[in-house]
C-alpha cells in the first residue's frame, strides 16, 4: 500500500475533533501540536493575524470573541455565516480549518502527505448537511472516501474488541451538539445497522445553555445585553461547573463581571430539573429506533454510551430506568467515535487486520417525493409525502415506483424530493426538485418510473424515466440552501490557502498565552494579580526566543494554572 | 428487486429451504457478504440483501405461525378453566350490546386490514414483501392486537396492583385508568390527572412506553372516528384539545410516523387531529379558518358536520360585519376625496 492511499479517520465534532490512523494494532489516536488527542472545534485569528485552530482559539473565545468562532457544526448545511475579524465565513470553511489542522497532525505523525479521510457525521444529518461536510473536507484538501454515521463508528470501535460474538447493541451518542441512537447487530464479522434515529439539534451544549439561562435568571443577568466577552466567559465557567457535576452532587463557580465577584452554585438535583425538557427529548428517538428495528428492550444485549455528554448523571439514570440495567462506557466516550472512524478507514484500506469484517449501514431518513392523492371520491389532496426509501433501509439501496400525471395531456411533472417522516411534505425537508418533461398524450395517462438510489455515504440520486419513450432525467438539485457551487469551492479554497496558519512549533505557546489570558479575565484580586505576573513571566520567556527557556517556563507555570482553572469555590 | 424472474432467497444464499434456521441464513449471508461488499458491488449487494431479508422474514413468519398455533391451544384450555381472567384480552368474549358505539364492528378484523385503507396505487404491493418494508410490519404486533381492548377492559374490574407487573399488564392497568378518566367529566381536562397515570413507575420502561403509545393512539383514533369512515376527526367532549396536544407532545405521534402502513395511516389521522386541536385553541378569527389549518384541497368538502356549521354561522356573522365596516370606511374616504377635489 503506497502512502498516497492512506486514509485517516476523523471525528469532526461540535465541541472537539479527533483524528485517528489505522495501524497493525488497530486505530490509534493522533496527538495535536499541544500533545492532546482532542482538538477543540474552534477557529480564530491571533493578534498577528495568523489563523489559530483548537485550544488557543477556544481560550481566545473568552478574550477575543469577535475574532473567534466555535460550535459551527450546528450551522453546517445552512447559509449562516460567522464573522471572524472582518471576514465572513461559512460553517464549511470554519470546519475546513479544523480539518486542515487535523490533517497536518496526522501528516506529522505519519511522515507523509494524506489525501483521503473517513469523516464521521451524526446519523441524523440530512443530505444537505452531509454534502456540506464533504465540501468542508474538499476545502481542507481531503477527499472523503466515505462518511460514517457516528453511532456506527462507535459500535465498530466496540465491536472490534469481540468480533465473533453474536450480539445486538444499542448506541446512545450524545455529543456536544447532536444526539444519535443506533441499533446494531453483529454476527460472524458482519456489523449491521438495524435502525438509527436522533435529534440533530440536541447535545451537551444545550445542557450548558439551559444551565446558563437558569443561573443568569437566578442572578438577574441579562444574557442578551451582556458584552460578548463576558458572555463567553460566563459560558466557560458554567461549562466547567457542568463537568464537575458528573463527579460531585453540588458545585460552584465564580464569575467576575464589572469588578464584582458573583458566586454561582448548582446542585445535581436542580440541574436535573433544569434539564428535564432536554431529557424528555432523548426518550423518543430511543423508542423509535427500537420500534423500527422491531425489537424489545430485552432483545438488546449491550447498551453503549458514547459522547462526552453521556457522562451526565441524568443521562445515565434515564437509560438505566428505560432499560432497567446499567449501560456500558468502557471506551472513553470522547474518543470512541474517532476510534471507530479509524476502524472504518482500516476497512476502506483493506487492512489485513480487518479482512473478515464487513459493515452495512442504513438510511436514517425516509426519502420520497410529493404526490397528490385522491383521499375520497372526487377530492384530490396535494402535498402528500410519498415515501420511496423508508427510513432504516439498508444502504446502498435502489427503489422505484411508477407515477402518473394528474391529467391527460400534461407535458411536465415537477418532482419535488423530500426527506422526513411527516405525512405531508410541508413538514419535511425539501432536498431537491426534478422537472420531468413527458410527451403530450391526450388519450391516456403517461407513466413515469421514479427511481431513488441512495449510496452508503448517504448521497441520493433520482432518475425519472418516461416509460413510453424511455427518456431519462436525472436530478439537478436547485435552490439547495447549503450547497456551494464548484466555482465557489474553488474560490474559497484559494482564499483559505492564502491564510497564514500559525506555525506548528509555536502553537503550543500561542495556546498557553491564550489560556493565561482567559484565566486572567475570570479572576479578581490577588489571584488575578498572580496570573498577571505569570503572563509577564511567560512573555519575557517568549521574548528570549530560546525554545528551551520557553518550554521550561511553560512547564513551571502549568501546575499553578491548572489549579486555578479547576478551582471549586467550596 | 428486478421484477423479471423470481429467485428463491434460500437458493440464492446456497441453502436448502427445509430445515434452514435463522442462524444458517445469517452465516450464509455473512459468507457471501464478504465477497459482495456494499461499497464495491452495490448491485450485487442489493440482490444479496433482498435475498437475506426475504429468507429471514420467511423463517420469522414460520415461527410466528407456530407460536400462534401454540397460543390457540393454550387459549382453548384457559377458556374453560380461567375464562374471567382471560376475558380482558379476548374481545370476542365481550357482550357486544354493552359496547360503546365507537367500537369497530369486530375486533378480529384487525388481522386483515380493517381500516379500509385505500391501497396505494403507486406502490406495487408485492414489492413490500421482498424488501425491508415487510420486516417492519411485525414491529407492533402486540399493540395492534390489543389496542381495541380498552373498550372491553372498561367493564372488567380493576385488578389489584401487584408488586412486579409485566409491561403489558402495566399498560393494561393504565389504559383502564385512562378510560375511566375519559369518562370523568370533572378531571379529564386536567393534564395533571393524566400525568398521574402516565408517570407511574411501572410505565417507565421502554417497552411499556411503546405499548402505551400504540394503545393510546389506537384508543384516541377510535374515539375520534378513525374507524367510522369519518371525513374529518372530531375531538369530542371527552378529549380536550389541550390534553390531546400534551399527549402528542409526550408520545410524539405526529413527529414520527410509524414505518408500517397501518401506523402511517393512524399517524395521518393524528396529524389531522392535531390541526383540529390547534384550531380549537386559536383565538376567534373573523375570516374563519386560517389558510394553513388544512392541507390544500382541490375540491370543496360537500358535507359538513353540524357542529362546524354552528361555528361557521358565528364567524360568518363576524365576517359580514367586518366587510360592512370596510365598505363604510371606503365610502367615507371617497366622499372625502370628492370633497377635497371639489
Amino acid at each position: 500500500m503506497s502512502d498516497s492511499d492512506t486514509i485517516i479517520g476523523i471525528d469532526l465534532g461540535t465541541t472537539n475533533s479527533l483524528v485517528t490512523i489505522f495501524t497493525d494494532d488497530g486505530p490509534q489516536l493522533v496527538e495535536n501540536a499541544l500533545g492532546s488527542y482532542m482538538t477543540p472545534s474552534a477557529v480564530g485569528y491571533g493578534d498577528d493575524g495568523s489563523l489559530l485552530v483548537g485550544q488557543a482559539a477556544k481560550d481566545r473565545l473568552v478574550t477575543h470573541p469577535k475574532q473567534t468562532s466555535a460550535r459551527f457544526k450546528r450551522y453546517m448545511g445552512t447559509d449562516r455565516e460567522a464573522m471572524l475579524g472582518k471576514k465572513r465565513y461559512r460553517a464549511e470553511e470554519l470546519s475546513a480549518m479544523v480539518l486542515r489542522s487535523l490533517k497536518s497532525d496526522a501528516e506529522t505523525q505519519l511522515g507523509h502527505a494524506v489525501q483521503n479521510a473517513i469523516i464521521s457525521v451524526p446519523a441524523y444529518f440530512n443530505d444537505v448537511q452531509r454534502k456540506a461536510t464533504i465540501t468542508a473536507a474538499e476545502l481542507a484538501g481531503l477527499k472523503v472516501t466515505r462518511l460514517i454515521n457516528e453511532p456506527t463508528a462507535a459500535s465498530l470501535a466496540y465491536g472490534l474488541q469481540d468480533r465473533d460474538a453474536e450480539s445486538t447493541f444499542l448506541v446512545v451518542d450524545l455529543g456536544g451538539g447532536t444526539f444519535d441512537v443506533s441499533i446494531l447487530e453483529m454476527f460472524s464479522g458482519v456489523m449491521e445497522v438495524r435502525a438509527s434515529a436522533g435529534d440533530a439539534f440536541l447535545g451537551g451544549e444545550d445542557f450548558t445553555d439551559a444551565l446558563m439561562a437558569f443561573l443568569a435568571d437566578q442572578h438577574e443577568l441579562d444574557l442578551e445585553k451582556m458584552p460578548a466577552a463576558d458572555n463567553s466567559r460566563l459560558r466557560a465557567v458554567i461549562d466547567r461547573m457542568k463537568h464537575r457535576l458528573t463527579e460531585t452532587t453540588e458545585t460552584s463557580g465564580s464569575f467576575v463581571m464589572n469588578g464584582e465577584d458573583l458566586l454561582l452554585t448548582i446542585s445535581r438535583d436542580t440541574f436535573d430539573e433544569v434539564c428535564a425538557p432536554l431529557i424528555k427529548r432523548i426518550r423518543l428517538p430511543i423508542q423509535r429506533a427500537i420500534s423500527d428495528a422491531g425489537l424489545r428492550a430485552e432483545n438488546i444485549d449491550r447498551i453503549l454510551l458514547v459522547g462526552g455528554a453521556t457522562r451526565m448523571d441524568c443521562i445515565r439514570g434515564l437509560i438505566t430506568r428505560l432499560f432497567r440495567r446499567f449501560p456500558e462506557h468502557d471506551i472513553n466516550p470522547d474518543h470512541v467515535v474517532a476510534m471507530g472512524a479509524g476502524v472504518q478507514a482500516g476497512l476502506a484500506m483493506r487492512h489485513a487486520a480487518l479482512e473478515d469484517m464487513v459493515m452495512t449501514d442504513v438510511a436514517p431518513f425516509t426519502l420520497g417525493h410529493e404526490t397528490a392523492t385522491e383521499v375520497r371520491p372526487g377530492q384530490i389532496e396535494s402535498g402528500h409525502f410519498s415515501p420511496l426509501i423508508e427510513r432504516n433501509t439498508v444502504v446502498p439501496v435502489s427503489r422505484f415506483h411508477t407515477v402518473s400525471p394528474m391529467r391527460k395531456g400534461q407535458d411536465k411533472i415537477d418532482l419535488k424530493i423530500f426527506q422526513g417522516e411527516a405525512p405531508f411534505v410541508k413538514d419535511n425537508v425539501k432536498i431537491g426538485e426534478l422537472s420531468v418533461s413527458i410527451p403530450r398524450n391526450r388519450d391516456a395517462f403517461e407513466e413515469v418510473e421514479v427511481r431513488f438510489t441512495y449510496d452508503s455515504s448517504g448521497i441520493l440520486e433520482v432518475i425519472a424515466k418516461v416509460l413510453s419513450n424511455q427518456q431519462e432525467s436525472r436530478i439537478v438539485i436547485e435552490g439547495n440552501p447549503g450547497a456551494l457551487s464548484p466555482a465557489d469551492i474553488e474560490k474559497r479554497l484559494k482564499a483559505l490557502d492564502a491564510l497564514k496558519v500559525n506555525p506548528r512549533d509555536t502553537q503550543e505557546n500561542t495556546a498557553f498565552l491564550a489560556r493565561l489570558s482567559a484565566l486572567f479575565e475570570g479572576l479578581l484580586g490577588d489571584e488575578r494579580h498572580m496570573v498577571g505576573q505569570m503572563i509577564r513571566e511567560f512573555e519575557a520567556a517568549l521574548a528570549s526566543q530560546d525554545t528551551r527557556v520557553i518550554a521550561e517556563c511553560r512547564k513551571s507555570l502549568e501546575a499553578p494554572v491548572a489549579q486555578l482553572e479547576s478551582r471549586d469555590v467550596f | 428487486m428486478s421484477s423479471d424472474g423470481y429467485v428463491d432467497p434460500f437458493q440464492f444464499l446456497g441453502l436448502e429451504r427445509s430445515g434452514a434456521t435463522e442462524s444458517d441464513v445469517k452465516k450464509a449471508y455473512a459468507r457471501k457478504l464478504k465477497v459482495t461488499r456494499p461499497d464495491d458491488d452495490p448491485q450485487g449487494f442489493m440482490a444479496l440483501r433482498n435475498a437475506f431479508t426475504a429468507a429471514r422474514q420467511e423463517l420469522r413468519w414460520a415461527t410466528y405461525d407456530a407460536e400462534d398455533e401454540a397460543e390457540d391451544e393454550d387459549d382453548s384450555v384457559s377458556d374453560t378453566s380461567d375464562a374471567n381472567a382471560q376475558s380482558e384480552n379476548r374481545p370476542d368474549d365481550v357482550d357486544v350490546d354493552k359496547l360503546p358505539d365507537t367500537r369497530p364492528e369486530t375486533a378480529e378484523d384487525t388481522d386483515d386490514d380493517p381500516f379500509g385503507l385505500p391501497p396505494n396505487a403507486e406502490e406495487p404491493a408485492p414489492q413490500w414483501k421482498s424488501t425491508d418494508g415487510a420486516e417492519w410490519e411485525e414491529t407492533e404486533p402486540l399493540p395492534i392486537d390489543e389496542e381495541l381492548d380498552p373498550s372491553a377492559a372498561e367493564r372488567t374490574e380493576p385488578k389489584p396492583s401487584q408488586p412486579m407487573l409485566s409491561d403489558a399488564d402495566a399498560a393494561n392497568l393504565a389504559m383502564e385508568d385512562i378510560l375511566s378518566l375519559l369518562d370523568d367529566e370533572a378531571r379529564r381536562a386536567d393534564w395533571n390527572a393524566w400525568l398521574e397515570i402516565l408517570d407511574s413507575d411501572s410505565l417507565s420502561g421502554i417497552d411499556a412506553f411503546q405499548i402505551m403509545s400504540a394503545r393510546l393512539r389506537g384508543c384516541l383514533c377510535e374515539r375520534t372516528g378513525f374507524f367510522n369512515d369519518k371525513a374529518e376527526p372530531t375531538l369530542g367532549d371527552s378529549l380536550t384539545a389541550h390534553v390531546f396536544l400534551n399527549l402528542d407532545e409526550r408520545f410524539g405521534w405526529t413527529h414520527q410516523t410509524s414505518a408500517n402502513w397501518h401506523g402511517r395511516d393512524q399517524g395521518i389521522w393524528m396529524f389531522r387531529l392535531r390541526k383540529e386541536a390547534e384550531y380549537q385553541l386559536m383565538p376567534p378569527n373573523p375570516w374563519g379558518r386560517p389558510p394553513d389549518w388544512k392541507i390544500e384541497s382541490i375540491d370543496v368538502r360537500k358535507s359538513q358536520s353540524h357542529k362546524r356549521q354552528k361555528k361557521s354561522t358565528a364567524s360568518a356573522f363576524m365576517a359580514i360585519s367586518w366587510i360592512a365596516l370596510r365598505v363604510v370606511i371606503i365610502i367615507a374616504l371617497i366622499r372625502l376625496i370628492i370633497y377635497m377635489a371639489g
